[in-house]
């Protein structure tokens, strides 16, 4: 079999077909033979059946009446056939009644048992046949022949079939000569084409196609393998290419991207250094609370401050735990409260137990991180121990009441100063009001109105030709209509400046009070619209901006009314305004003149007011210094107005501040006034 | 033609069983080969009647060789008889009477199929239709007076006749 698979195909297909043909002639020989074997025995023991027939019937006779001579002569009859070996007659008790043997065997024996029927020996076929008489049972014959006649023709058909063997054999191994091309060709081409392609690696040969059965097919999956091979070396030979390519990019990239990654690490090893430095500079505490695995990290700090190994405050248990059994229950529902109430800050003070069990008084704050749908992640913060500071603190609070009263009796001069100031301030109006009603009184027609007088005083004796005759009388009624008109608009001008300088005289006394009450360190509170205070303001002013062309701008936002100061909140005011004409006044450059005041709440529940004007502006340098004593910019300044203003503002709880962008851009004053929710008094 | 078979000494009695035994025997196979026509029988349905005429001691014989057997789908009736008339209605007559007695029975069956068996090859001569004959070596032979089956109607076969030592015929 190994021999076989190594043949060639031609070869195969040769010897298949001769084993085919082979095999299937010796099958359908060996059937014959079976089939003649069969048949032929059949015959034999028909015929042989025949011949006792004949015999029987024709020594019953001999058997009936005893008679063996004649049944011996029947027997000899078998002498015709001369494959009977022997022939005998048994009488009805079984004994030997009359025999035969043949020629070639004279002394074959008889058998000894009589079975009825026919059996075949291994060169012999026995025949017991019973002889009937008219139904009674005359004897026994028996017969036995050899089986050379079938032996001689199966010798015979042996012989037959090994000739059409050989000739059958022949003719199909010429058969398969002329017909093995067929299939061997394609497969020897295919062979051929396959081991040249391994050769040469030539992927671009392909083999010819002869027929569309299995072996085309096999052919055309061979010439797209080749295809397909074909293809992808190109593709590998491009793919080669571009590779090195990119790979020299990316080994740009990633150089770029080391040292990158080098940089940013270098970055970051010196944030964490600056973190661990100021983390050890200051004496706070840092914490860092994890959220979501629920453990706490703390700096070394904490053993410094409070003597507590770090180890050992990994759960927030262990800081809760610590804080006073008063405070505890409020900061630490404070704290949830921020964490799970979507704040942000939270700080708290409280007292916290050392590792030597003293209290500190601590100030604790901290920052919730959370993500973008707002769930806490950590937070982080810092415990600071504020005991030396409560201390210092209260210190520093009984020499602050000490230095206040000592300032507020080392501070007459002072005190008098912002007095005279103020007072001054409205002097000046008081001075401006008094000269405009001055001037304004001067300026009416009185003189005209005399003049009218004496002309009816001359025409007295006829004053009614004087009316409709004298042409100057006619127009006197007209005349005097007119003037009176003026004089009424007189009149009202003069008693508006003279009710102006009754505020300011007003005020003077106001500012005269107040500053008693100042030493007295006691305001008055009045619930009155910031707007009307405002305005107020600007009616001072309206004539001196009216003068230097300043148009006004006012924006009043609705603001909660509440109790105010209001005399000290309209002198940080005038002042503001002042200060914001004086700059305009100094901007000569500036075409149109604005000064822009508004009122707003601010979001911490506050009122703004704002006073801006696109003046010289401040330079920047001077910025911080603007509200100290005695700084000003101005000639005839003394440098009190804006200090005293921002005192006063401190005094209300507000504060007072400024914005710049430089000299040339104006100047933005803003007073912010806290909403004080009930009178104190 | 006939050929003499030496007489016996005493061959009437029947002494020796042996013989009478094949005799009965032969008596039976007789009726197998020899046909007797329909008008043989008084009934269509009738025995087969066997007449034993004047011996006595075969009769034992015959009954035990025919007993359970049937001729031509027949029973079997033998018949011990004293007079020529009784055993004339039988189809075989084993004769051992005599030669009145003969006369008679060859009057009364004369030209119907009646087999008549006798021991002599005189008493074939004289109408008879088979004689047993007795050899030297105690073998029992028979011959056939094929005139007398002729006249009767009946039929003998080949084989039968192959057999027989002797067969009378003519006149």
């Amino acid at each position: 079999m190994r021999a076989f698979s190594h043949l060639p195909v031609r070869q195969r297909f040769t010897v298949i077909t001769m084993i085919a043909s082979g095999v299937a002639l010796l099958l359908a020989g060996a059937a014959f033979t079976t089939y003649e074997v069969i048949v032929f025995r059949d015959t034999l023991v028909k015929q042989l059946g025949r011949t006792a027939l004949i015999l029987g019937e024709n020594s019953s006779a001999a058997l009936s009446f005893r008679d063996p001579v004649s049944a011996t002569q029947t027997l000899r009859s078998l002498a015709n056939d001369p494959h009977i070996v022997v022939g005998a007659i048994y009488d009805e008790r079984g004994a030997v009644f009359a025999t035969y043997r043949s020629a070639a065997a004279p002394a074959a024996a008889l058998p000894t048992t009589l079975a009825v029927g026919h059996r075949f020996g291994s060169a012999s076929l026995e025949l017991f046949q019973v002889i009937m008489l008219e139904g009674d049972r005359a004897g026994t014959l028996y017969l036995r022949s050899d089986l050379a006649e079938m032996e001689a023709r199966l010798l015979r058909y042996v012989l037959i079939a090994v000739a059409v063997l050989i000739l059958s054999s022949l003719v199909a191994w010429l058969l398969a000569r002329r017909l093995h091309p067929m299939i061997t060709r394609p497969i020897s081409h295919l062979s051929a084409v396959a081991g040249q392609v391994a050769l040469d690696r030539n992927y671009s040969v392909r083999a010819v196609k002869e027929a569309d059965d299995e072996i085309g097919r096999l052919i055309d999956g061979f010439n797209e393998m080749l295809a397909q091979i074909q293809a992808r070396d190109g593709e590998l030979a491009a793919a080669r290419q571009t590779l090195e390519l990119r790979v020299a990019q990316r080994t740009g990239e990633l150089s770029a991207e080391v040292a990158e990654r080098r940089r940013s690490e270098a970055a970051l090893l010196e944030s964490n250094r600056r973190f661990e430095l100021v983390a050890r500079a200051t004496s706070e505490v840092i914490w860092d609370w994890d959220l979501r695995q629920g453990t706490l990290w703390w700096n070394e700090n904490l053993k410094l401050g409070f003597g507590y190994e770090t180890a050992a405050f990994t759960t927030p248990e262990s800081w809760s735990n610590r804080i006073h059994p008063d405070d505890a229950r409020a900061v630490i529902s404070g704290i949830h409260a921020v964490i799970n109430g979507g704040g942000r800050l939270w700080s708290a003070e409280y007292r916290f137990r050392r590792a030597d069990g003293t209290y500190a008084d601590v100030f604790d704050r901290g920052y919730v991180q959370r993500d973008e749908n707002g769930s806490p992640l950590r937070m982080i913060g810092t415990l600071q121990d504020v005991t030396q500071r409560r201390v210092a603190q209260a210190e520093l609070e009984r020499t602050h009441r000490e230095l206040v009263d000592a300032s507020r009796r080392a501070g007459q001069a002072e005190v008098a100063t912002s007095v005279l100031h103020n007072v001054g301030n409205v002097l000046n109006s008081v001075i401006v009001s008094s000269t405009l009603a001055h001037e304004r009184v001067c300026a009416m027609r009185l003189r005209q109105f005399s003049r009218a007088v004496a002309l009816l005083e001359e025409n007295q004796a006829r004053l009614g030709a004087f009316f409709t005759e004298d042409p100057k009388g006619r127009v006197l009624p007209g005349y005097l209509r007119d003037l009176s008109v003026q004089l009424e608009g007189d009149r009202t001008r003069v008693l508006e400046e003279i009710d102006g300088l009754r505020r300011h005289i007003e005020h003077i006394k106001e500012i005269v009070t107040r500053q008693q009450d100042f030493a007295r360190g006691v305001g008055v509170l009045e619930t009155t619209p910031l707007a009307g205070i405002v305005d107020d303001v600007i009616a001072f002013n309206a004539d001196s901006l009216a003068r230097h062309t300043i148009e006004v701008v006012k924006r009043y936002e609705q603001v909660p009314l509440f109790p105010v100061d209001k005399h000290r909140v309209m002198q940080i005011l005038v002042n503001l305004v002042r200060n914001a004409k004086e700059a305009l006044k100094a901007a000569p450059a500036v075409a149109h003149r604005r000064l822009e005041l508004d009122l707003a709440r601010t979001p911490t529940g506050g009122v703004r007011v704002r006073v801006a004007d696109n003046g010289v502006g401040i330079a920047p340098e001077n910025l911080t210094r603007i509200f100290q004593h005695g700084f000003t910019t101005r000639h005839d300044g003394h440098g009190f107005g804006l200090h005293s203003g921002a005192l006063a503002a401190r005094q209300l709880g507000g504060q007072l501040s400024v914005q710049s962008d430089g000299p040339g851009r104006g100047a933005v004053f803003v007073l912010e006034i806290p909403v004080q929710k009930a009178p104190s008094c | 033609m006939m050929a003499t078979v030496p007489a016996r000494a005493a061959p009437n009695d029947g002494s020796a069983p042996k013989e009478t035994a094949v005799m009965a025997a032969f008596l039976y196979n007789f009726t197998k080969f020899i046909d007797w026509p329909a008008a043989a029988y008084g009934q269509p349905d009738g025995p087969f009647t066997i007449a034993i005429l004047g011996a006595t001691t075969l009769s034992a014989e015959l009954e035990q060789a025919v007993r359970g057997r049937k001729v031509g789908g027949r029973e079997v009736v033998i018949r011990l008889c004293r007079t020529a008339a009784e055993a004339a209605i039988a189809q075989m007559v084993f004769v051992m009477a005599d030669d009145a007695t003969l006369r008679e029975l060859l009057q009364r069956v004369d030209g119907r199929p009646v087999v008549l068996v006798g021991e002599s090859e005189r008493f074939l001569r004289q109408g008879g239709t088979i004689a047993f004959l007795f050899e030297a070596d105690n073998k029992v032979r028979f011959a056939i007076n094929m005139t007398a089956a002729d006249r009767a109607g009946l039929r003998i076969s080949a084989q039968l006749q192959k057999l027989a030592k002797s067969i009378l015929r003519g006149n």
